[in-house]
């Protein structure tokens, strides 16, 4: 499939480096709203809509330098380039066979990209062989005393210790460029990573919810005692990995590139079981000092805690799932267009406005116009695409029918 | 196809009276999918909405009625199990609750995706069944797992004696259930039989490899899916999905249950090898997670918005070209909103002189007949 760019307006490479002209992200919507009035471009449009614009690309490498706020990142705009990890990824082989084949060549390639990684992913990494270590060791030593708790704790962590190479794999394999299957990329599998991660979490506070319930009705109280080492280890391992990922430590973040949620629902991931462990020794030193039911309160507070902390991430990987219309572009901004398209003389109608955000900073959308019989297309087609292309939607697919 | 074109009559004259009354200035990208036309679009055609409305209702019942049973049973087994002190019993109950459970995400989404779409959701909630179904799979990991902790449980506190017997005769009840609601469940595959058709080998054969590819057990049900009426295989397919779901549940809740069967039968006749309890429930629940292996490859491969695996891009992309008018085409993207929905976006390079409309349905045409593509958007350039 060649990529001709014959009209690729405003495009660049499907995998270059996003430009960051999409200044909505602030937390703030003072700001957002602020900072989309400020675009010089937006007025362009009233003085002469059939004049094609030039793409304007040094505007857009200025911007990231004006798109920090307090919520960025330190990692430099120009990072996240994609490399070089090139497969022979036009061969049209049958799609059974390619599976099979991709899964141990992405293994392989997953090894190569690993030791060539960047930072985060090699934080990760770190913390991961700690956990699994930590968890081989939990539990051999519960099988072998025959303690129960210790082998259910390590089970915990094995799961916790999937996912985590899960997210690893998903920022390794995202880089991959696009290819006849996977014609958008490979850039979802880190939301993919992110919601199941934010799954795990509701199934451990749940869990957690279950155990409260439990020894609310039965008043065990005595097996936690011995747990205290385990859990102050696991938490200590936690608290580095928290640490490591304490750009991301927020509740409500904004997504503006697409490994955000990855690094994001990792990093809920490491508190979420420091919080549990921290829960679990609180309500140790609770019982020790006689007070009765602080095994059900603490179990409950962190159930609840943790529900607390998952729920926004949840939601926000939900919905780019789902295909939910992008939260980063107000739908006051996509009404404007949209009027201005429709005021537009040549324009009759716009019907089946779609947009959907294919991983955060990347908008896709589709678009069908109604337009006079006879008319050009080209001046409307670039117009429109200018229009959306000052939103930050690059991927925009026109249809014009005559009437 | 006769009635495709009376539909397009329909739908041209539809889009007509529709114009007027959504011109008038609206604030939000409001548009119900459903009353916006542009030629053939599947979203608004009136049959199609019948069609998938009967399909719902059918798969509610089919849900509704499964979830009846396994309450009724889980609460004959709570009785039992409180009667009879017996703790495997109530786990066994536990179990069928996260079963239903499952059923039920099933259900509302099922139900969820009836609503149209609204402009948050521009293309309505279809998707909302890919992750219910993801949801209802990761239920059955769980159980799968909490089965093996507690086999390693019950072996660390080796001071139990296991009643093999009562092993035995609980999997046993739970076997028959299963395998009536296996049967029942599997019966309804059987109903989209249409008669065979010749004219359609070549996607006959996609459709074919793709349902194989989408059940999630080697089929005794290998009923052909060639179709005289073009949206009877669709019409298959988004049943399949969240019964599907359902499917897996009870699939795997049997082979758990032969499993234990086995164990405790082994256990009667030789009551010191406990062992054999931890074995069967390992090697079993390998065997029930591998089930749910293909739909896990369907849901991933939705969520990443990748080329559906019946469609063979290649084919398709040289299939476009070979239209007359086109001189090139490039962005082609093909991906699926649900199992059975597809949607093509593309930019196509016309050559100088051809008219865009005839191009466009050409285009259409071609994408809807040989690969029942119906929510398409083409830019011509």
């Amino acid at each position: 499939m060649e990529k001709n760019k014959s009209f690729k307006y405003y495009s660049q490479e499907p995998d270059s480096p996003h430009p960051w002209n999409t200044d909505f992200g602030f937390a703030n919507a003072s700001d957002r709203r602020y900072a989309f009035s400020r675009q010089p471009s937006f007025h362009q449009p009233q003085r002469d809509p059939i004049t094609p614009m030039t793409p304007n690309f040094s505007n857009d490498c200025m911007k990231p330098f004006l798109s920090r706020n307090v919520s960025s990142i330190d990692i430099p705009p120009g990072f996240y380039s994609y490399d070089q990890v090139k497969e022979g990824s036009f061969e049209a082989k049958g799609s059974a066979a390619e599976d099979k084949f991709s899964v141990l060549e992405s293994v392989l390639r997953v090894f190569r990209v690993l030791r060539t990684g960047n930072r985060q992913m090699k934080r990760l990494l770190i913390m991961i062989s700690l956990n699994v270590a930590y968890s081989t060791a939990e539990l051999v030593i519960g099988l072998f005393t025959g303690r129960i708790g210790l082998v259910s704790d390590a089970f915990h962590l094995t799961f916790g210790c999937g996912l985590l190479t899960f997210s690893l794999f998903a920022m390794a394999a995202s880089r991959r460029k696009p290819d006849h299957i996977y014609t958008y990329g490979y850039q979802r599998l880190e939301e993919l990573s992110a919601f199941t991660n934010a799954l795990f979490l509701l199934f451990m506070s749940f869990s957690l919810a279950v155990e409260a319930l439990h020894a609310f009705i039965q008043d065990e109280s005595e097996h936690k005692h011995y747990l205290i080492v385990s859990a102050v280890t696991n938490l200590l391992v936690n608290l580095i990995g928290v640490w490591f990922f304490r750009n991301y430590a927020r509740i409500f973040f904004v997504y503006r590139k697409p490994e955000d949620m990855n690094f994001h629902s990792v990093c809920l991931h490491v508190l979420a079981d420091s919080i549990r462990s921290a829960g679990l020794i609180l309500a140790s030193w609770f019982l020790s000092l006689g007070v009765n039911n602080a095994e059900v309160l603490c179990l409950g507070l962190v159930s609840g805690a943790v529900f607390m902390l998952v729920m926004p991430l949840f939601k926000a990987t939900g919905g780019v799932l789902l295909q939910m219309a992008p939260p980063n572009i107000p739908s006051s901004a996509l009404s404007k267009c949209w009027r201005q398209v429709t005021s537009h003389e040549d324009v009759i109608e716009v019907s089946q406005a779609r947009f959907w955000e294919l991983v955060p900073g990347h908008v896709v959308g589709s678009l069908s116009l109604q337009v006079k019989k006879e008319m050009d297309d080209r001046p409307i087609l670039e117009y429109v695409h200018s229009l959306y292309h000052e939103l930050g939607i690059h991927d925009l697919t026109v249809q014009s029918d005559h009437v | 196809m006769e009635h495709d074109e009376a539909s397009i009559l329909r739908a041209e004259d539809q889009k007509k009276i529709e114009m007027p009354m959504v011109s008038e200035g609206n604030d939000v990208i409001s548009m119900p999918l459903d009353s916006e036309c542009c030629s053939v679009c599947a979203f608004s055609k009136q049959e199609n909405a019948t069609l998938e409305s009967k399909q719902r209702w059918m798969s509610a019942t089919k849900l509704s009625g499964l979830i009846v049973f396994y309450l009724m049973v889980m609460l004959v087994e709570i009785i039992g199990g409180v009667k009879s002190n017996s703790l495997a019993v109530m786990t066994d109950a536990a179990h069928l609750l996260t079963d239903v459970a499952g059923f039920f995400i099933s259900l509302i989404t099922v139900w969820a995706s009836a609503w149209k779409a609204t402009s948050y959701q521009s293309f309505g909630f279809n998707r909302l069944e890919v992750l219910g179904a993801l949801l209802s799979v990761q239920l059955i990991w769980l159980i799968s797992a909490l089965l093996i902790y507690e086999a390693l449980d019950r072996i660390l506190h080796k001071n139990k004696e296991v009643n093999g017997l009562l092993m035995f005769e609980i999997a046993a009840f739970g076997f028959i259930i299963n395998l009536v609601m296996v049967l029942w469940l599997g019966h309804d595959h059987t109903h989209h039989h249409a008669c065979g058709d010749t004219d359609h080998q070549q996607h006959h054969h996609h459709h074919h490899h793709h349902h194989d590819h989408e059940r999630g057990k080697p089929c005794d049900l290998t009923e052909e899916e060639t179709s005289l009426v073009p949206s009877s295989p669709a019409k298959a397919k988004i049943l399949n999905i969240n019964l599907q779901g359902a499917y897996l549940h009870v699939m795997a809740d049997l082979i758990q249950s032969v499993g234990v069967m086995i164990a405790g039968a082994v256990i009667w006749i030789k009551p010191k090898w406990l062992i054999v309890d931890l074995l069967s429930t390992l090697v079993f629940s390998t065997i029930a997670l591998c089930t749910t292996l293909p739909m896990l490859r369907d849901i991933f491969g939705i969520l990443m918005e990748r080329t559906p695996s019946d469609i063979n891009i290649d084919m398709l992309e040289s299939g476009i070209k070979g239209i007359n008018g086109v001189q090139n085409i490039h962005d082609l993207h093909v991906w699926a909103i649900t199992v059975g929905k597809l949607v093509l976006s593309c930019h196509v390079v016309a050559e100088p002189g051809v008219s865009s409309n005839e191009l466009l349905g050409k285009i259409r045409d071609y994408c809807q007949k040989t690969y029942k593509i119906h929510h398409i958007t083409i830019q011509i350039e």
